[in-house]
């Protein structure tokens, strides 16, 4: 929310070369890759969501595995037991994990900090529980496999493959979403969460309701990690609720909402695939070795959050201004060899 | 009528008595100053009128309409804008952001228009940014609409907190300590502030301060608080003159 670094005309063209270079990614790469980028897109769509919640408003969640888990869900069921489409069950997953996040932000209004951690972290250990009681999927256990979405006739000539289909509904998806969450942050309602984040008692005395505005972050995430959510039933073929799993998503979120950069509307995005990609390469180090590998992929992150302690987009800010200072200073005219020994403040 | 009418109000904290049966009213177009010795309840008062604290007996009316009804968040719709004792800025939001984000309870729309940019929401921004950037001119802050709110000259950061409050076009304006922590030439060209900007928004102002010599230059009346009542009421000049004053003041014996 600084002042622009970039003029309209680069950041449209930077933003077009972006969706062309992904749009292009699995016409090159073969279908191992191309899931591994669709997971990058649902890392990414969730941790949009979280960022508005943690990023902007300042509300901790570890829990968020569990709106994640409750959009797959549906998404499974109403696609493998009721033979919906998949598309068609967006709105309803929207919703209806709009509905949940809003039910647990009034609890959360009470409570802050490291407390909300702990109270959504309860809410993911809370849900394979709940997983476990009401869903009766493949052979008794919870897996639910729903048949996927396969390439249409039309689409033949880019997508032959349905592997490469998914990849492309998950990136429209996506987009969508960040141009949502981008909308969403420069207007009245992103200064609203920002506001409420820095100084709660000056917000409120401004005129903003402040349980408003927390229960609506809180909402506004949680669809967005249902929504990654059905997106992830979609490119993995199944629904899943582990403790482990769910869990470990949540983590996975808030890491690559930090990596990225907090507050910024990018950052989620970059930290989402920067996480999946040193994930990926730190997998098969030591194929001997199964405990090496998370071990490095932890160093690599603690490095990385060393070298950026404000994410990856926040540093690259900072570089830009650092730079953009230089080069004034460079334009400007010298400074008098006699500076005036009094000092003129404006004020 | 009288913009605002304290009327009876008793707050506790505990067993501390903080404000106790306090009585007062402020004129409209009136720029009033509240002054008695730290832990004389100003700035409780303050929070009680902003919504912040909610006394335990009494009524705070403002133009005819009961404040300590309305949630917090309405108060600054009613017309009462305030800046706080210590500074209460955005950091995380530019200079401009944070007067733009100062006019909130004169908008509309959530976060549905803003996500999908409906066709008003991008007028609105631009003239929610048009105003800003007026109301930046008027306390020469312009240069600044672009840099964070946060690493500024402190007598800076006030005056946008100034702004901030102007931003909602308020009735009362209540200012905290205004002139604490400024310099010397500051403090004289914040008075001119004051007495500029109840001239040109037609506010009514009440200021908590303890800078005599600007509440002196500015007040058309003073209000005295010791204890959490009033001991005095007046121009600035009879208030000084107040015995009782003098000793709340100096602690001596009447």
């Amino acid at each position: 929310m600084r002042g622009r670094a970039l003029g309209i005309g680069t950041r449209a063209g930077a933003a077009l070369l972006t969706v062309g270079v992904l749009a292009w990614l699995p016409q090159y790469y073969g279908a191992t890759d191309t899931a591994l980028f669709a997971k990058a897109i649902y890392i990414a769509i969730a941790a949009l969501g979280l960022n508005l919640l943690t990023g902007y408003n300042g509300q901790v969640s570890i829990g968020h595995g569990a709106f994640f888990g409750f959009g797959a869900y549906a998404t499974a069921i109403l696609m493998n037991d009721h033979g919906w489409d998949f598309l068609a069950t967006l709105p309803v997953v929207a919703v209806a994990s709009f509905v949940v996040g809003a039910a647990v932000g009034f609890p959360a209004l009470r409570v802050k900090g490291l407390y909300l951690a702990l109270i959504t972290l309860g809410l993911a250990a809370l849900f394979p529980d709940l997983v476990t009681k009401y869903v009766h999927g493949t052979g008794g256990t919870t897996l639910v496999q729903p048949p996927l979405p396969t390439s249409p006739g039309w689409a033949q000539g880019f997508a032959p493959n349905d592997d490469q289909w998914r990849y492309y509904l998950a990136l429209t998806i996506g987009i969508v979403m960040f141009i949502l969450a981008w909308n969403l942050v420069r207007g009245r309602f992103g200064r609203a969460l920002l506001a409420v984040r820095d100084h709660d008692a000056a917000a409120s005395t401004i005129g903003i309701d402040l349980a408003r505005i927390k229960v609506g972050s809180f909402a506004i995430s949680a669809l967005y990690a249902g929504i990654a959510g059905s997106v992830g039933v979609m490119v993995t073929g199944l629904a899943n609720a582990g403790r482990v799993e769910t869990f470990q998503l949540s983590i996975n979120f808030l890491v690559a909402v930090v990596i990225g950069g907090t507050a910024t509307v990018l950052g989620p995005v970059v930290g989402a695939w920067t996480f999946v990609f040193l994930e990926r390469a730190t997998q098969d180090l030591f194929p001997d070795q199964a405990l090496l590998s998370p071990a490095i992929f932890g160093v690599a992150l603690i490095l990385l959050l060393f070298a950026l302690p404000d994410g990856i987009v926040g540093g690259a800010r900072r570089t830009g201004r650092f730079a953009r200072r230089k080069l004034q200073a460079r334009r400007a005219p010298r400074a008098p060899d006699f500076p005036s020994p009094i000092r003129e403040d404006r004020q | 009528m009288a913009l605002l009418e304290v009327d009876g109000v008793g707050l506790e904290f505990g067993g501390i008595r903080a404000l106790d049966d306090l009585e007062f009213t402020v004129e409209a177009g009136e720029i009033c100053a509240l002054i008695g010795p730290n832990g004389a309840g100003k700035t409780t008062l303050f929070n009680c009128v902003s919504r912040v604290y909610t006394p335990q007996r009494g009524s705070i009316r403002f133009d005819g309409r009961e404040l300590l009804t309305l949630p917090p968040h309405r108060v600054a719709r009613a017309g009462v804008g305030r800046t706080f004792q210590n500074l209460a800025l955005f950091p995380a939001l530019t200079v401009l952001q944070n007067v733009m984000v100062g006019a909130y309870s004169r908008g509309r729309g959530g976060a549905w228009s803003d996500a999908l940019r409906l066709p008003g929401v991008a007028r609105r921004e631009r003239r929610l940014a048009r105003e800003g950037s007026e109301l930046l001119e008027r306390l020469s802050l312009d240069h600044l609409g672009d840099q964070p709110a946060s690493d500024l000259p402190y007598g800076t950061l006030k005056r946008i907190e100034i702004a901030r409050a102007l931003a909602s076009q308020p009735r009362l304006l209540l200012l905290d300590e205004p002139a604490a922590g400024l310099t010397h030439s500051e403090v004289e060209e914040l008075g001119g502030t004051i007495r500029q900007i109840r001239d040109d928004f037609e506010l009514t102002v009440l200021l908590v301060e303890h800078h005599m010599p600007l509440v002196m230059s500015i007040s058309d009346r003073v209000v005295v608080l010791d204890l959490g009542r009033k001991l005095a009421e007046g121009t600035a000049d009879a208030v000084s003159q107040d015995p009782q004053v003098i000793a709340a003041y100096l602690g001596a014996e009447l």
